[in-house]
């Protein structure tokens, strides 16, 4: 039997949300500051859907039965990249217009040995049920925090008080944002996309003055109707109440930053808003929603409107918009890798515009500044990807579908995640296999997923040991990404 | 425990309505408080009945309403009246529909439809648990929603309560095999027929139709078999399994075993053959099933569309297995419990404390009720009236868990837009829970409008346009079965639900009393009654009129403007507060 599993046939298979905002926490005062020992200030994790083939893409194979696709020739790079990430459009189809100053992006081989490969592995992978909640969270459980969860209570505990600027979950689909118990005060802002923003061109302005203006003598007449309920009330009611009252506060700031025209990235109503500079030939520029937009739609291909790429293309300008603002992470979620039939004709254009968005990452992150001014976004931001697992390998290349399945073979256990920036050394393969099997049991370093999640809290300066947020039993951080 | 302790607790009790020892959660609850140092009281009428109201009806009572419950002579009084209204089995049908994932992109309506309302009988008492249960695990609505390995997913899920574990997928897979052969009619698929049709140039009835008869011809024409895969080669898993406790083996009931897709076994739509005048289908097999279609689509009364069971009586009975099976478990009935714990309670199962937030002997006692009972009606009033809920949300002292006070929870997305109509004397929306787009969005225009539930203007509509309702409840994450509710609030829904208070405020008609007369005490006492569903004490209401007073005192560019402003800035306050949003 072959099954196809489109985006919504997982996010119904998952019972996850295609809805628009959801939740957040976990806000009184106080900007992301990386621990003691930081490599990056903040994550932009790509959480790719539904099992990528890893092994035709970023730790590819020469094997046809792995990638009947071929490879990216001409690379010297430790890892191979498959050919299904490449895209051979010509240089005009890369160049950006007047206000980027006729810049050109890169193509993914000609970055290939600026960013590095890091390989997990765990034999329990091949489930999608199950991913969804592991490889987000650590552990099977689904009683686990969400690696954004985590990200937002070891910061805010380092801080000793609450971020202002909170981790953003967009496009949600597993569980980054799983925020048990009392830690939903942590859990991140969650944005089906970017058509969930709060907009501050909905305000009417009648109504404001019908409604008296949102007159307040001081403090104790604004929280009149909040404080006595809060303090009346304990346990679970207290949680509920106080959150409530905390967002309340916080919608004042960070609700209402995220309704301003230089975050509506998606709206060509607010294409002339700016926010921050971009390094172009002639200096920094303001970098406005038009240009963000028009970089990210690039990746999708000479007809975006048309493409089913387009909202991602466009999220993914809201989470560069998500990073200026100061969030320590953003996890978006691209869909529709769980190609079971299919693959051979859908699959290039979706992993074509996976190798272009990565690219343009590297070259737009590296150009604009950090918020806390120590350098460029890419300095200070850890990028990465994450998959459900890999795909198995087929005799042929595909299935009778033409496509690829999972939960067999040593390449479904493998799991290539592309990294780059917070001083990542580039041209490295971590936690590497033989393209031959893919097989980590016969390699004297197998790296966990868990162990990998753990990596990503220790790049942010936060104990990964830490029983509250990380994991006692993960063993060390991956270093050898900095060494 | 001091034993005079113990007495002065049930004492309070027995002068409420009957005894703790009456009532079989109070009976377990009592003596835990009394260990506490809990004097059991209960939580003022208006309190309770706001807590009722927004639960059991979706909304906050109108000042009429609370006055009416308010009135009653207790609990159970209230409970029976709040179950009586149409409003009672239709927020318990929304709960129903977010756990079984209702959505007409994968589901096919006239099943989402039929299992909707088979989720009413329910609280209408006219089907027990157990056969509800039976029934919708194996309903056509249900599989169509969650199919292969999904079908074990939901059941776990929805009926025991937890996640199934991959060893338990494996293996209920080879029941799920039963389903193998069919097809189903999805919604997105009946949405492009639909416009298909409407590009052809029919019109939207007939357009509607012909969708309709595609998805016949697709769900039932071509694999309508009795399982008979079950006996299939291709099926080498052969219908058995055990991981439901009891064994389960379907047989089929194939007229032609040795081929699973022999004609015999299918039952075929026959478009030439007119409806009851013989038993020989097109393809010159006789099958008593065999079932017209009509397809021509220019007068109504050709648009006939026989039912055709997926599933025959013999086949139903096999199915019928994996439901006794199911119902004989007794994490079944526990999981029951534990939703409508969770639904009512809020805390139950919020953590993994016990008992903080689980009472595994009140779990228990219920569980052995509803198993006798039947009735998942009579364990939600059980609830209701136990001193779990009746006693005040506001605790005797600090550190109780949570059990010791009544539950404080978040009005969801729809309970919020509908509070704030109701609050200034406005008509709200109508999400209805059963369709979403492809998108994950509602959408009722690809639903037969028969279907769809009556709406009206409300008040989000008229002044944000048509579709502003439904909208604003997707941002304040409902309206959609697949979402998942946040049981927290968020910072977008806290900044929505502001500009929302000040919009309904601003417009709404009944939130200046009638009759004002510009005395701004008046109008406090008015918005809290309305609002928040209490009676102010006096020297609140001296506060909020200085309050108002001193808005006034601002002026108009950064205050209020007058009187009547001054009650609507009041109500924009109170509509956004904590006191409001949670209850």
């Amino acid at each position: 039997m072959t099954m196809t599993c489109n985006r919504r046939g997982f996010l119904s298979m998952l019972g996850a949300t295609a809805a628009g905002v959801a939740f957040l926490p976990a806000l009184r005062s106080s900007r992301a500051e990386p621990g003691a020992g930081a490599k990056a200030r903040r994550l932009l994790v790509l959480n790719l859907v539904g099992a990528v083939r890893s092994s035709a893409a970023f730790h590819a194979s020469s094997l046809q039965r792995y990638n009947p696709y071929g490879l990216i020739s001409g690379q010297s790079t430790p890892f191979a990249l498959g050919s299904l990430l490449d895209d051979n459009a010509a240089d005009a189809a890369y160049t950006l217009g007047t206000a980027w100053q006729g810049a050109r992006l890169p193509r993914l081989r000609e970055i290939a040995n600026q960013f590095s490969v890091l390989g997990t592995w765990s034999v329990t992978r091949g489930d999608h049920t199950r991913s969804r909640i592991e490889e987000p969270t650590g552990s099977a459980t689904g009683q686990d925090p969400g690696l954004l969860t985590r990200v937002a209570a070891g910061l805010a505990g380092a801080a000793g008080r609450d971020l202002d600027i909170p981790p953003f979950h967009l496009e949600a689909a597993t569980l980054f944002g799983n925020s048990p118990g009392a830690l939903g005060r942590y859990a991140p802002v969650e944005l089906a996309s970017f058509e969930s923003l709060p907009s501050s061109a909905t305000e009417d302005a009648r109504a404001q003055s019908r409604t008296g203006n949102r007159f307040a003598a001081n403090d104790a007449m604004r929280a009149r109707f909040d404080e006595p309920r809060v303090a009346a009330r304990s346990g679970r009611g207290r949680l509920v109440a106080e959150t409530y009252m905390l967002h309340k506060r916080a919608a004042r700031s960070v609700g209402v930053r995220l309704s301003q025209p230089d975050i509506a990235v998606g709206s060509e109503d607010a294409d002339t808003a700016m926010l921050g500079t971009v390094r172009l030939a002639s200096g920094n520029v303001p970098l406005t929603n038009a240009m963000l937009r028009e970089a990210m739609l690039s990746c999708v291909g000479p007809d975006p409107d048309g493409s089913p790429q387009r909202t991602i293309a466009i999220d993914a300008a809201l989470a560069v918009r998500l990073l200026q603002l100061g969030s320590p992470a953003v996890v978006l979620e691209i869909a529709d890798f769980d190609f079971h039939s299919g693959e051979r004709s859908e699959g290039p254009p979706l992993y074509r515009f996976l190798g272009r968005l990565w690219a343009t990452l590297q070259w737009l992150l590296s150009r604009i500044p950090d918020p806390s001014g120590e350098g460029t976004l890419l300095d200070r931001t850890l990028v990465t990807a994450f998959s459900d697992f890999g795909r198995d390998g087929v005799d042929g290349g595909w299935n009778g579908g033409e496509g690829s399945d999972h939960g067999v073979d040593a390449s479904c256990f493998y799991l290539a995640h592309p990294v780059m920036g917070a001083g990542v050394k580039p041209n490295r393969l971590v936690g590497a296999v033989s393209t031959s099997h893919y097989d980590a049991r016969r390699e004297s370093l197998q790296i966990a997923p868990q162990r990998y999640i753990a990596t990503l809290l220790g790049a942010l300066g936060l104990d990964a040991a830490d029983p509250q947020f990380g994991f006692p039993d993960a063993g060390a951080p991956v270093m050898e990404l900095w060494s | 425990m001091a034993a005079h302790r113990f007495f002065a607790v049930v004492a309070v009790i027995a002068g409420c309505s009957g005894t703790a020892d009456d009532h079989p959660i109070d009976k377990l609850v009592v003596p835990r408080l009394a260990v506490l140092g809990i004097s059991v009281e209960r939580a003022p009428a208006e309190e309770y009945c706001r807590r009722l109201t927004i639960d059991l009806w979706g909304r906050i009572p109108t000042g009429v309403e609370l006055d009416a419950c308010v009135a009653l002579p207790d609990a159970a009084a209230r409970v029976d009246a709040a179950m009586a209204s149409p409003l009672y089995e239709r927020t318990m049908r929304r709960a129903w529909g977010e756990s079984l994932g209702y959505n007409n992109f994968y589901g096919w309506t006239e099943e989402v439809v039929d299992l909707d309302a088979y989720v009413g009988s329910l609280y209408r008492d006219e089907v027990g648990y157990g056969t509800f249960a039976s029934t919708v695990v194996v309903h056509g609505g249900f599989l169509g929603l969650h199919r292969y390995d999904e079908w074990a997913a939901a059941l776990w899920r929805v009926f025991l309560g937890r996640p199934a574990r991959a060893d338990e997928i494996a293996a209920f897979r080879p029941l799920s095999y039963v389903w193998q052969p069919r097809y189903f009619c999805e919604g997105h698929i009946y949405d492009a027929m639909y416009r298909d049709a409407l590009d052809e140039g029919l019109a939207p009835a007939a357009a509607k139709a012909q969708a309709q008869e595609v998805c016949l011809d697709l769900e039932r024409t071509e694999w309508a078999v009795n399982f008979c895969a079950c006996s299939s080669d291709e099926n080498g898993l052969g219908c058995r399994s055990s991981v439901l406790g009891a064994p389960i083996e379907l047989t089929g009931s194939c007229s032609d075993s040795d081929d699973v897709y022999a004609d015999a076994n299918v039952r075929r739509i026959d478009e030439q053959r007119q409806a009851g005048e013989d038993r020989s289908c097109a393809d010159g097999v006789e099958r008593p099933e065999c079932v017209d279609i009509q397809t021509d689509f220019t007068s109504a009364a050709t648009m006939k569309l026989p039912p055709l069971p997926i599933v025959d009586g013999a086949g139903r009975k096999q199915l019928g297995k994996i439901g006794d099976a199911l119902v004989a478990r007794g994490d079944f009935w526990e999981s029951a419990i534990d939703r409508e714990a969770k639904l009512l309670l809020g805390w139950w199962q919020s953590t993994f404390r016990h008992p903080d937030s689980d009472l595994p002997d009140v779990r228990r006692a219920l569980a052995d009720r509803l198993r006798d009972k039947q009735s998942v009606r009579d364990i939600q009033k059980l609830i209701l009236t136990s001193v779990l809920y009746t006693v005040p949300a506001e605790p005797q002292r600090e550190a109780l868990p949570d059990y010791a006070m009544a539950p404080t929870k978040l009005m969801t997305a729809e309970n919020w837009l509908d509070s704030a109509a109701t609050a200034v004397g406005e008509p709200s929306g109508v999400c209805d829970f059963r369709w979403v787009t492809p998108e994950g969005f509602y959408d009722s225009s690809i639903v037969q409008s028969k279907y769809a539930e009556p709406s009206q203007l409300s008040i989000y509509d008229a002044r944000q346009g048509r579709g502003a309702y439904l909208e604003l409840a997707i941002k304040l994450g409902g309206c959609n079965a697949e979402a998942r509710r946040p049981t927290l609030s968020n910072v977008g829904m806290a900044y929505t639900e502001g500009m929302l208070s000040q919009l309904v405020c601003a417009y709404g008609r009944g939130i200046v009393p009638e009759g004002f007369s510009g005395d701004l005490e008046q109008g406090a006492r008015h918005v809290i009654r309305e609002l928040l569903g209490r009676t102010p004490p006096a020297d609140e209401i001296t506060e909020l009129a200085g309050e108002m007073q001193a808005c006034i005192a601002a002026g108009g560019a950064v205050g209020c403007a007058d009187v009547e402003t001054a009650v609507r800035w009041l109500c924009q306050r109170a509509l956004e507060s904590t006191e409001f949003s949670t209850y």
